[in-house]
């Protein structure tokens, strides 16, 4: 699939423009919606639906899905509302503050990304001196790592930017606790104290965090581009679309992040986060801002050629109506480069290699 | 829905033969294939996939499987997608506008009664899962077939020789299951909702007498929300709609274990 076609598909009309949801047939709808579920964006459709009031204009049998889907929204706010209360109390005993990531951060600090945002876990950062102390914490409260084996335990402990996964044993819920916001392995090396020094505080919640605006943006780029395999990567554009579409109104916002991703060595994945937002959804961003990020995260002709390749096809991958073999084949390619983005290639082949033949009594 | 495997066209062709094809160009709510996962595994222990777009919830069965997962597949499709209304654990039927719903735990009988209750000219409106909507508290219907285990299935064979059953399947997690073919008049009817009237908590007991025993409404709504598939989405309107739905009907068990007798009494 082109850009042009992905272009035309009912799903990027609509999240560019949802006005134009009146206009579409029993057929684009289902596309879009279809779409909309694979890319982890149907609440955020039938949120904009809303918003517009669209929703109240749209056939019985669309609408249907729009509402369920709401409702599955509203759920999630309020669980998020409850996890982070019971994380809040789990670190209270050592006045241990947190940062919320991602989804948390966007519902608990209300900002306009938050309508329709599904999240499968929260995700917290704690001062990385303290991670181990914090992990304590939240056992004696209920959450344990998922079952792991040692190599994976190692994985995650020594090499990656995150305790593994915790599970709450009474509620399931998905707890991610960070230190930073890369793995120290990785090639860029943001510092994480400068982001501590910006933080927010989320209101009526002591301890309490979010990143700045300005680090958020950064942050959800650089989840998009190293931190993930592209799975969720037109959410997350439109995660990143919603948060400057909040704060390109403030004066200076752009040339603010320009700087911050040049102090923070985040310019290139800045650079795609804006590139791709403005071609995929229509971002409105500057032209010299555009090209003072690609300045930034400097690459050569090539490397751009292959990541426009490989962000259109898992977009692409998203929207098709069955999956088709050059997707599967970025996604790999996504997957492999996320992975070498994160650690070297002398810990990286080993661990590839490991993870496609060790045998895993859990497949 | 897709699929060329023989287990589902057949079972599709029994037990949905009353479903009107929905014209081409009109919305289709979910796009459900069935297929083998692999080359390999379409000889080697051959196993089924379900999908929903391209997301497969669960993992492969044995092939004999397919048309039973076909059935659990749509099943945890609307569980997911249609939180309009309060989805309850349990199998609803009608008569004369007065809605049951018989929630219980697997190898209670529900779906015994409920089968039963079906052969003698009630209206199936679900038989896995009642609909309760959020709106205005009504039964919606989905009159898909009735899925019978084990003894039951020779059950409700030797009760009504009218039945249609599927294929029997051995072995699946829950023991051999067959499903029973919907009436047409409750096909039909598939978009008339009806008014709750009594929750009735049934409970198969061999040679037992039949009992009708009031349940006092506090515990049947714990009772309905333990059993609520989507309790957790809906938050406060789940329990506002299952506490309507409780206040407004007659909440019994039901203790029995001939259905003749069951029956009548329910008549009454």
């Amino acid at each position: 699939m082109s850009l042009a076609a992905c272009e035309q598909h009912p799903l990027i009309r609509y999240l560019r423009d949802p006005k134009c949801g009146a206009t579409l047939d029993a057929t684009d709808w289902e596309r879009l919606l279809r779409a909309a579920r694979h890319g982890y964006l149907s609440s955020r459709v039938a949120w904009l639906a809303k918003k517009s009031g669209l929703i109240e204009h749209l056939p019985e049998k669309i609408r249907f899905h729009l509402e369920s889907a709401l409702r599955v929204a509203q759920s999630q706010a309020v669980s998020v509302d409850w996890e982070v209360a019971k994380i809040q109390e789990a670190l209270a005993e050592s006045a241990m503050p947190f940062v919320l990531l991602k989804g948390a951060a966007y519902i608990k600090g209300q900002f306009e990304a938050a309508h329709g945002r599904l999240l499968s876990d929260v995700d917290i950062m704690v001062p990385k001196e303290r991670l181990l102390e914090a992990e304590k914490a939240l056992c004696s409260h209920g959450w344990f790592p998922t079952k792991l084996n040692a190599y994976d335990q190692r994985y995650y402990r020594e090499w990656m930017h995150e305790l593994p996964p915790l599970q709450h044993l009474g509620r399931g819920t998905t707890l991610d606790v960070h230190h930073t916001i890369l793995p120290p392995t990785a090639l860029l090396k943001p510092d994480v104290n400068k982001l501590w020094a910006d933080v927010h505080a989320v209101e009526n919640a002591k301890n309490v965090f979010v990143l700045s605006p300005v680090d958020m943006v950064l942050h959800s780029a650089t989840h998009l581009f190293h931190d993930g395999e592209l799975e969720h990567g037109l959410r997350d554009l439109v995660d990143i679309d919603a948060l400057l579409g909040q704060f390109s109104g403030e004066s200076r916002f752009f040339e603010t992040v320009i700087d911050r991703a040049d102090e923070l060595d985040l310019g290139r994945p800045l650079h795609y986060a804006l590139k791709y937002c403005r071609a995929f959804l229509r971002t409105p961003i500057p032209d010299d801002i555009l090209s003072r990020s690609a300045e930034l995260g400097s690459q050569s002709i090539m490397i751009r050629a292959v990541m426009d390749v490989v962000v259109l096809e898992s977009i692409a991958s998203i929207l098709a109506d069955r999956p088709s073999i050059k997707s599967q084949l970025s996604q790999f390619a996504m997957y492999v480069r996320s992975h070498y983005l994160r650690m070297p290639m002398h810990q990286l082949l080993p661990h590839l290699l490991r993870k496609q033949f060790a045998s895993d009594p859990d497949r | 829905m897709q699929s060329t495997l023989p287990q589902v066209v057949r079972g599709v062709a029994q037990l949905y033969a009353d479903f009107p094809l929905s014209p081409p160009g009109q919305f289709i709510d979910f796009r459900i294939k069935l297929s083998s996962p692999s080359l390999l595994r379409r000889w080697f222990r051959p196993q089924v996939n379900f999908a929903l777009d391209d997301t497969r919830p669960f993992k492969p069965l044995p092939i004999e499987q397919s048309f039973a997962m076909f059935e659990w597949g749509l099943n945890w499709v609307v569980a997911n997608h249609a939180h309009q209304f309060a989805i309850v654990h349990a199998a609803s039927v009608e008569k004369g506008g007065r809605a049951l719903i018989l929630p219980g735990a697997p190898g209670s009988g529900k779906s015994t009664l409920c089968a039963a209750l079906v052969c003698r000219g009630w209206r199936l409106l679900s038989d896995e899962m009642a609909m309760i909507s959020l709106n205005d508290g009504l039964i919606w219907p989905i009159p898909r077939p009735i899925s019978l285990k084990n003894a039951s299935i020779d059950i409700i064979r030797k009760f009504s020789h009218e039945a249609v059953f599927g294929d029997v399947v051995a072995d699946t997690a829950k023991g051999d299951i067959a499903h029973m073919r919907p009436p047409k008049a409750s096909v039909e009817a598939a978009k008339s909702p009806a008014a709750l009237f009594a929750v009735v908590f049934p409970t198969y007991r061999a040679g037992a007498q039949t009992e009708y025993i009031e349940v006092s409404k506090g515990r049947t709504l714990m009772r309905l929300a333990e059993n609520c598939f989507n309790y957790p989405v809906l938050g406060a309107a789940g329990f506002n709609c299952l506490a309507d739905a409780v206040d407004s009907s007659h909440c019994r068990t039901l203790i029995y274990s001939d259905l003749d007798e069951v029956i009548t009494m329910l008549e009454r």
